[in-house]
């Protein structure tokens, strides 16, 4: 597409959003004819104020160098109008004209799509789940779709690589920028499993705080439904959930322990209506298709060999956990026993110190 | 005439003789001091004037020349102001005295009062170990405590007519003396153990801390209880005995920390500097260098609470003194070594609102946030610290629950004999806690049993320790054993220490 260097172009201006780009084309019939108009018509076009801002940077670009450079460093550049431009997120109410992406991957080959949402800060439940349904849902041939945060995002994503399937990962960042850092390795990973990364900023966009909640309209609109998995009530997942019933997507949601934060806003989903998450069934079905006979099935948790005391002990702890002191006295032992009793569990992985000093199940 | 009066001023924690020459002669009148004076020092020709005219004598209308002795030291304050009067007025003739036996030190106000200095224990117990000197004259605020040291004959004088009428036979005078032992009287007011209910395992932490002398960090929520737990610590430790008395009482008479009827330090030192404290202070230093706070807190305990606000270069330079217990401060005028063997306590939230992992609030913070705060825990600083222990905040039916709690003194009586095992362990070592232990020995004296020793290499695989943390759990493990009069270090021994390394298991989970 010969207009295509010029849509990348004005993707750099600031202020130039869907709404104003398609009101550009629909006024002057082409991205070039636009870049050429004079300012007097931009700014008959888009209101004086924004042609001043846009100005100075229009005038510093060049957008045949700025093209060339962004498709040297392999990255592609998907335009609404090319056929492999995600299918469902064409249907959103104002999709990004242009979304850049890294990684040998063709949206078209795909038809069973799941966002996998949830709070930065999870709990070691809500990482164990994101990656169990996530990798259940990859072995069953669903791309996950999540948004390479700490948490449960990432989790999302390494269960999908683990069930050897596809999974792409949306960011709010340039698809050539890696935020949080500490996810650079996972990043890799997706790539190599030939995922993609995906992003409607311009590459070399670094991280903002406005941008993570934008780009949550394109992981709902890239898949059929948004599972939950661990959300307080005040989340990011929340905004993706908003956006997925604008867009009519389905909402799921995994439910939690009463006693915790982290669930609290997936109780209040499940409250007014998701479905909730059991299994992975519940959410094929949920999306229309047959689920499989095992993905009925719930993950079995095998407890490893345990002796006497050490069932005794476990027997003592609750589902919300308690502190060392207060497990102590229930025990009833003295120090020594309950110390080497606490750590062989420990060691086994059955249960699990947290920062704040609290013992709870592993 | 000539007269010359000996005096002393305290460096670090010692003294040095030092002697000054008054030289009355004909002249234009004047009044000069020499001998590397500094500004308080020459401040004393308008103090002792103005002294001995209000005190009824006259100020010789001739040339003064004062030399302070040895001139290559810089000499400072106040401590010769006494002297040098006493010497005008036995060049003059207005007083008799002449010996070189007695040192005079104290300074003057301008009444002829005589001022109580900083300095005096480290003065007298200097002197008590020479041969040649046999009295101290001091003003009366500082006679108690110059007669802690002994063997010197300790005078203390209102003001300086009182010390003419002495000197003169007018008047007599008995030496101060005082029976430091009988200083020892504690009173019941003290913090006590029994006070803070439940917490059992942030006590214990305490008194394996108190037993082995291992350092301490507290991690729990604003209002858990670690700053109340820490200053319990003092009480737990052994009771100072004489000798470690006088040393720490030296480092606070040089300080100036030191009051009239309370002349003797009895109890442990407990310092709790604020977060702005800059590294001279904490470390000490100036350009005559006076003790920090790590000495302050000799034979005590230095409580650092917020560590993570003091700034990063203050935790820096306490490397080396938790080390080595003693710190040389060297400025361009002098070098001094100030000892300072310390139990580090410090405290901090886990996280920067305070309450990550707390039941009853929420943490507000990112989990960027945390992980930049913890990062500042990491490190150097980090590894000094023994034991590293969870404060929860306890529910209101436990604070006011009724249950019997052990006190002070049933503790320290298990540390006091856990620290004599120690002792006699490492008698000829040259250390005298497990704390203290190198690498070197913790080889020689952590033997665990076969199932303790599988134990440790097996956790420290599933549990993702570090490296270092290796030799803290034997160390901690050491002291756990011998609280339980154990030889060898056994299976729940190492157990229980790895429940003291907190910080090295988790990272992020809530």
């Amino acid at each position: 597409m010969k207009d295509l260097p010029y849509w990348v172009a004005f993707n750099h201006l600031p202020g130039i959003g869907p709404v104003r780009f398609q009101k550009i084309i629909e006024t002057f019939g082409s991205a070039s004819d636009a870049w050429r108009a004079s300012p007097k018509d931009l700014a008959h076009c888009l209101g004086k104020k924004i042609v001043e801002e846009i100005l100075p940077v229009k005038l510093s670009l060049q957008p045949e160098a700025v093209f060339q450079k962004i498709i040297k460093r392999g990255i592609q550049i998907l335009p609404i109008s090319d056929e492999r431009y995600p299918a469902l997120l064409r249907d959103i109410t104002y999709p990004p004209y242009l979304l850049y992406q890294r990684g040998d991957f063709d949206f078209r080959s795909y038809k069973k799509w799941i966002a996998l949402v949830g709070t930065r800060r999870a709990t070691t439940y809500g990482k164990k789940v994101a990656r169990y349904l996530a990798r259940s849902l990859a072995e069953e041939g669903w791309v996950v779709v999540s948004g390479l945060a700490l948490g449960i995002d990432g989790e999302a994503h390494y269960g999908a690589l683990e069930g050897e399937g596809k999974t792409v990962a949306v960011l709010g960042t340039g698809v050539d920028i890696v935020y949080p850092g500490s996810n650079r390795g996972l990043a890799e990973r997706i790539l190599h499993q030939k995922g993609a990364l995906i992003s409607e900023f311009v590459p070399g966009f670094g991280p903002q705080k406005e941008s993570f909640p934008v780009r949550n309209r394109l992981i709902s609109g890239l898949s059929l439904g948004v599972v939950v998995v661990e959300a307080p009530l005040k989340s990011g997942a929340l905004i993706t959930v908003n956006f997925a019933l604008e867009q009519g997507r389905e909402v799921m949601a995994v439910p939690g322990s009463i006693f915790s934060f982290q669930s609290e806003g997936t109780h209040q989903l499940i409250n007014q209506g998701a479905r909730l998450v059991h299994n992975v069934a519940d959410i094929v079905e949920e999306l229309g298709f047959l689920a499989s006979p095992q993905s009925k099935m719930k993950k079995k948790i095998a407890l490893p060999d345990l002796d006497e005391d050490e069932k005794e002990l476990l027997n003592l702890l609750d589902i919300s956990g308690c502190y060392l002191d207060e497990l102590l006295a229930k025990s009833g032992w003295e120090s020594g026993r309950f110390y080497k009793v606490l750590l062989s569990l420990e060691m086994k992985k059955v249960i699990q110190t947290f920062a704040g000093g609290k013992i709870g199940l592993g | 005439m000539l007269a010359k009066i000996l005096s002393a001023t305290a460096i670090g924690i010692d003294a040095t003789i030092v002697e000054a020459e008054i030289d009355v002669g004909p002249g234009m009148p004047s009044f000069n001091i020499v001998g590397l004076p500094d500004t308080a020092v020459q401040e004393a020709r308008e103090r002792v004037r103005s002294a001995l005219k209000n005190s009824g004598f006259t100020f010789p209308a001739r040339r003064v020349t004062v030399n302070l002795a040895p001139a290559s030291l810089r000499k400072t304050g106040s401590d010769f102001d006494l002297a040098i009067a006493l010497g005008i007025l036995a060049a003059t003739g207005q007083t008799h005295f002449n010996s070189d036996r007695t040192i005079v030190v104290g300074e003057l106000s301008l009444s002829g009062e005589i001022r109580p200095v900083q300095g005096i224990l480290p003065i007298a117990h200097t002197l008590s170990k020479e041969a040649s000197i046999y009295r101290l004259f001091v003003a009366g605020g500082n006679a108690r405590e110059g007669a802690i040291a002994g063997k010197v004959e300790v005078y203390g004088f209102r003001d300086i007519n009182q010390l003419s009428d002495f000197l003169n036979g007018n008047q007599s005078m008995i030496p101060t003396t005082i029976d430091p032992q009988s200083l020892f009287i504690y009173s019941n007011h003290e913090e006590d153990l029994s006070e803070v209910k439940g917490q059992r395992h942030g006590k214990r932490a305490l008194e394996i801390s108190a037993a082995g002398g291992h350092h301490l960090l507290f991690v729990g929520p604003p209002g858990s209880g670690k700053t109340m737990l820490s200053k319990r610590l003092p009480g737990l430790l052994p009771l100072l005995s004489l000798e470690e008395a006088i040393e720490v009482t030296k480092i606070h008479s040089v300080a100036g920390l030191i009051s009239a009827d309370q002349p003797l330090v009895i109890s442990r030192p407990f310092r709790s500097p604020h977060h702005t404290i800059s590294d001279v202070a904490l470390i000490g230093g100036g350009q005559l260098p006076r003790p920090g706070e790590i000495s302050l807190s000799h034979h005590g305990v230095l409580f650092l609470d917020e560590v993570l606000e003091f700034k990063r270069n203050v935790l820096e330079a306490l490397r080396e003194p938790l080390e080595e217990g003693k710190i040389t401060i060297s400025r361009a005028s002098m070098t001094t070594t100030y000892p300072a063997k310390f139990t580090l306590v410090a405290s901090c939230n886990p996280c920067p609102c305070g309450f990550l992992g707390d039941t009853k609030k929420t943490c507000t913070c990112s989990t960027s946030q945390i992980i930049r705060y913890r990062s500042r825990l990491s490190g150097p600083f980090l590894d000094r610290m023994d034991l590293q222990v969870e404060i929860p905040r306890l529910d209101f039916s436990d604070l006011s629950s009724n249950t019997v709690e052990e006190n002070s003194e049933t503790v320290r009586k298990r540390v006091e004999q856990t620290r004599l095992l120690q002792q006699e362990r490492y008698q000829k070592e040259g250390i005298h806690l497990n704390g203290e232990m190198k690498v070197r020995y913790i080889k020689k004296f952590c033997v665990c049993s076969r199932e303790a020793h599988d134990l440790l290499k097996k956790s420290i695989e599933t549990l993702a320790l570090s490296a270092r943390a290796y030799h803290r759990i034997l160390k901690v493990a050491r002291t756990i054993a011998d609280l339980d009069r154990s030889e060898k270090i056994d299976v729940e021994h190492v157990a229980e220490a790895i429940q003291y390394r907190t910080l090295d298991r988790k990272y992020l989970e809530f």
